[in-house]
C-alpha cells in the first residue's frame, strides 16, 4: 500500500465543470468490456464518460460531546454508470462512512456528494427517503430482512415506500425473486431460509425499485465460500442483464477480482486505485 | 440540479397493514407487551373497582347493622318475635331501612304480622302476606305496634287507647328516626327503634370519610403512576429493540413519518386491547377477592348499586391505557423516526 496515488478523481473545480457536461462514451447497451474500462480509467485525459456518483473532497465528522472523530478527511471519487466498483479497507479506515455518503444515507460535513448530479447536502429528508427509495439498493452483510415478513413481502415493501402496491408489486416482486433463483421459496419467511438464499432475498430488495446503484457492504462475509460464490456471480449476472453500478465494501477475493476498479481507503482517504488486472492478489495484504 | 420531488406519502391503510402483521407475526413478542399494558391498567382498574366496591358494601354492610338494631331494640321490650305477633300501621312513605325491617320481620318467626294501612302507603309488595284488621282488632294478643314513616301518628286520626285493646303488650315502636311520637295514653309504652347519632359520632364519621377519600385518591395517583410506567416501558422496549428494523426500512425509503406513524398506530391497538383486557381482569381480580372475603349477597348487592361508576371506571381505565399507551410511544417513535438509517443499521440493540 506503499503505492498512495493521489485519488483518481479530478479537483473540485473540474468536477463542477463536469455537472454540465451530461454526454457518456459508455455503452448502455451490452456489458462493458476491458476496452471500455480503460477508456474510463484514462478520464479525465478523455471525454467525459457518465457518471452516477461523484464525491468530491468530502469530510465527515463525528461529535461526541467535545470530542471529535474525522471518519473522512476529504475524499474524492467518481462512479462510472454500470461499473462493478469494489472498496477495501481495515476497519475505522472511514469505508463505512464513505458507503453512507454514496449511499444517500447520511450527509457529508464538509465536500459535496451528488449522486446521480444531484448535490445530496440540499436534500432534505424526504427527498433523501425519496432518492434512497428510488435510485439506490442496499445489501448488507447481515441481509437485514425484516424476520416478520415473506420473501415477497420483504421485496415488495421497498415498492410500497415508492407507492407500488397490490398486483403491480406482487408480479414485479415475484419477478425479481425468480431472477435471484428464488421463485420457489417466495412465500417463506427469511428464518426458513438459508444465509445464502437469506441473501439473495436482500439481492431482490435492493433491485426492487429498479435503483440504478446497488450498495453491497461486506455481501458476502456470512456465507461460506462456495454460497459466497454464488452470490458474486450473481451480482456480476445482474450488473450485465440490468446495468446496475455495483459499489462493494469487501475483502472477498473473489470479489474483487470480479470488479471493474478497486478502490483503497485508509485514515478517511483514498489511497489508491487499481483495476484488478494490476493487482498482485498473491501478496500478503490478500492473506487472511 | 435535477429535481428531487417528495418521497411518496403511503396512506393509513398501508401503515396499519404492516402494524396488523407485524403484531400477529410476532405475535408472542406483542403479548409480552401487551401484557404489560394489560398489568398497569388491571392495576390501575382493580384499586377503581375496588374503592366502588368497598363502598356499596359498606353500604349495605351499614343498613343490614341498622336493621338488625331495630330487632334488637324491638325485642329488648317485647322478647324475641318468635311466636309472637305484631302490628304495622304505616304513617308516611317506609324508608329503605323501614322496607328492608318490614320484609326481616316477614322472614323471621313471628306468628302473624297485622297490618292497618288507611292511606295505602304500602306497595303490593311490602303488604303481601300481612293480614289487614281494623283498629280496633289489631293488637288482640299482639306484643307491639310499629309505627313506621315519618309523619305524626295523630295525624291518623287513631285513637290509641282503641286500638291497643286486647294487646298482649302495650309497646308501640317507632321505627323512623324523625316519626312524632303519639300523645301519651296510659299504660301504653312508646320506644324507638333507631339511635340518634350523637354530635361527636357524626364528627368522627365525617373526619374518617374525610380520611378515606384522601387515601383512595392517593392509591388511585399511586396505581396511575404505576400503569405510566409499565406502559412506557412496554412501549420503550417495543420500539427499542426494533432500531435495526427502523434502519432497514428507512433504508428502504420509508419516511420518518411512516416509522412515527407505524409504532403510535401500534402503540394505540396495544393499548386498546390491553386496556379491554387489562380492565376487565382488574375488576375481576377484585370481585373475587371481595367475594373470598365477603358473603357473596352482600358483595353482588354492593355491586349493583356501584355498578354505574363501575361502567365509568372500567371505561376511564380503558381511556387511560389507550392514552398512556399512546403518549408512551411518541418518544421511542420520535427518537426511531429521527434516527439516521445508518445508526439504527448498527445498533445492536
Amino acid at each position: 500500500m506503499s503505492d498512495a496515488s493521489q485519488p483518481t478523481g479530478p479537483s473540485p473545480s473540474q468536477a463542477v465543470n463536469r455537472q454540465v457536461v451530461a454526454a457518456t462514451t459508455v455503452p448502455t447497451d451490452r456489458p462493458l468490456t476491458e476496452a471500455d474500462i480503460d477508456a474510463l480509467m484514462a478520464y479525465p485525459a478523455g471525454e467525459p464518460p457518465a457518471m452516477v456518483i461523484n464525491a468530491i473532497d468530502v469530510k465527515k465528522i463525528y461529535r461526541q460531546g467535545t470530542h471529535e472523530t474525522h471518519a473522512l478527511r476529504g475524499a474524492t471519487l467518481d462512479i462510472f454508470k454500470r461499473e462493478y466498483l469494489s472498496i477495501m479497507g481495515p476497519s475505522g479506515s472511514g469505508k463505512s462512512t464513505l458507503f453512507n455518503m454514496i449511499g444517500a444515507l447520511g450527509k457529508p460535513s464538509e465536500g459535496k456528494v451528488y449522486i446521480d448530479q444531484v448535490d445530496i447536502a440540499h436534500l432534505d429528508t424526504n427527498e433523501l427517503a425519496w432518492l434512497r427509495c428510488r435510485k439506490v439498493g442496499y445489501i448488507f452483510q447481515s441481509y437485514n430482512l425484516i424476520q416478520v415478513m415473506t420473501c415477497l413481502e420483504n421485496v415488495t415493501l421497498p415498492m410500497a415506500f415508492a407507492g407500488v402496491e397490490g398486483d403491480a408489486a406482487r408480479e414485479r416482486g415475484i419477478r425479481i425473486l425468480k431472477l435471484v433463483g428464488l421463485g420457489h421459496r417466495i412465500l417463506h419467511k427469511p428464518a426458513e431460509l438459508s444465509g445464502g438464499q437469506q441473501q439473495r432475498v436482500a439481492i431482490a430488495r435492493a433491485l426492487a425499485n429498479e435503483p440504478e446503484i446497488v450498495l453491497a457492504d461486506e455481501p458476502t462475509a456470512n456465507l461460506d465460500q462456495h454460497t459466497g460464490q454464488e452470490m458474486i456471480e450473481l451480482l456480476a449476472r445482474l450488473k450485465d442483464e440490468l446495468g446496475v453500478t455495483i459499489i462493494s465494501a469487501t475483502h472477498d477475493l473473489k470479489m474483487l477480482q470480479q470488479s471493474d476498479r478497486i478502490l483503497w481507503i485508509e485514515d478517511g482517504r483514498i489511497v489508491r486505485a487499481a483495476k484488478p488486472s494490476e493487482v498482485d492478489f498473491s501478496s500478503k495484504e490478500f492473506d487472511h | 440540479m435535477a429535481a428531487i420531488p417528495d418521497q411518496t406519502k403511503l396512506p393509513f391503510k398501508v401503515a396499519l397493514d404492516v402494524v396488523l402483521q407485524g403484531i400477529r407475526i410476532r405475535f408472542g413478542r406483542s403479548v409480552v407487551t401487551i401484557s404489560g399494558v394489560i398489568l398497569g391498567v388491571a392495576f390501575l382498574m382493580s384499586i377503581l373497582s375496588g374503592i366502588v366496591l368497598k363502598e356499596g358494601v359498606a353500604e349495605e354492610d351499614e343498613l343490614r347493622l341498622e336493621i338488625q338494631r331495630m330487632q334488637n331494640f324491638l325485642e329488648a321490650e317485647t322478647g324475641l318475635v318468635a311466636d309472637r305477633s305484631f302490628a304495622v300501621i304505616p304513617v308516611g312513605p317506609l324508608s329503605t331501612p323501614e322496607a328492608r325491617f318490614l320484609e326481616r320481620l316477614k322472614r323471621s318467626q313471628a306468628s302473624e304480622i297485622r297490618l292497618h294501612d288507611p292511606r295505602g302507603l304500602l306497595t303490593p309488595a311490602q303488604a303481601d302476606r300481612l293480614r289487614t284488621l281494623p283498629p280496633d282488632r289489631l293488637m288482640e294478643q299482639a306484643s307491639g305496634l310499629i309505627l313506621m314513616g315519618s309523619a305524626a301518628a295523630d295525624d291518623l286520626d287513631l285513637d290509641i287507647t282503641t286500638v291497643m285493646t286486647g294487646a298482649r303488650q302495650p309497646v308501640i315502636a317507632l321505627s323512623n328516626p324523625r316519626a312524632t311520637p303519639p300523645a301519651p295514653a296510659p299504660g301504653v309504652s312508646v320506644i324507638r327503634l333507631s339511635r340518634e347519632l350523637r354530635p361527636e359520632e357524626i364528627r368522627a364519621r365525617e373526619e374518617q370519610a374525610r380520611k378515606d377519600r384522601f387515601r383512595d385518591l392517593w392509591i388511585i395517583a399511586i396505581s396511575i403512576l404505576v400503569t405510566v410506567i409499565g406502559i412506557s416501558n412496554a412501549m420503550l422496549m417495543s420500539v427499542t429493540e426494533r432500531f435495526r428494523e427502523i434502519g432497514t426500512m428507512k433504508c428502504l425509503g420509508a419516511l420518518s413519518a411512516f416509522v412515527r406513524r407505524m409504532f403510535i398506530i401500534e402503540s394505540a391497538i396495544m393499548g386498546i386491547v390491553g386496556g379491554l383486557l387489562g380492565s376487565l381482569g382488574g375488576f375481576l381480580f377484585t370481585l373475587v377477592a371481595y367475594l373470598v372475603t365477603y358473603s357473596p349477597g352482600l358483595v353482588f348487592t354492593g355491586l349493583g348499586q356501584g355498578l354505574g361508576l363501575l361502567a365509568f371506571a372500567g371505561a376511564a381505565a380503558v381511556v387511560i391505557g389507550l392514552v398512556l399507551s399512546i403518549i408512551a410511544a411518541i418518544y421511542p417513535a420520535n427518537v426511531a423516526a429521527r434516527m439516521l438509517p445508518a445508526v439504527a443499521l448498527r445498533s445492536n440493540v
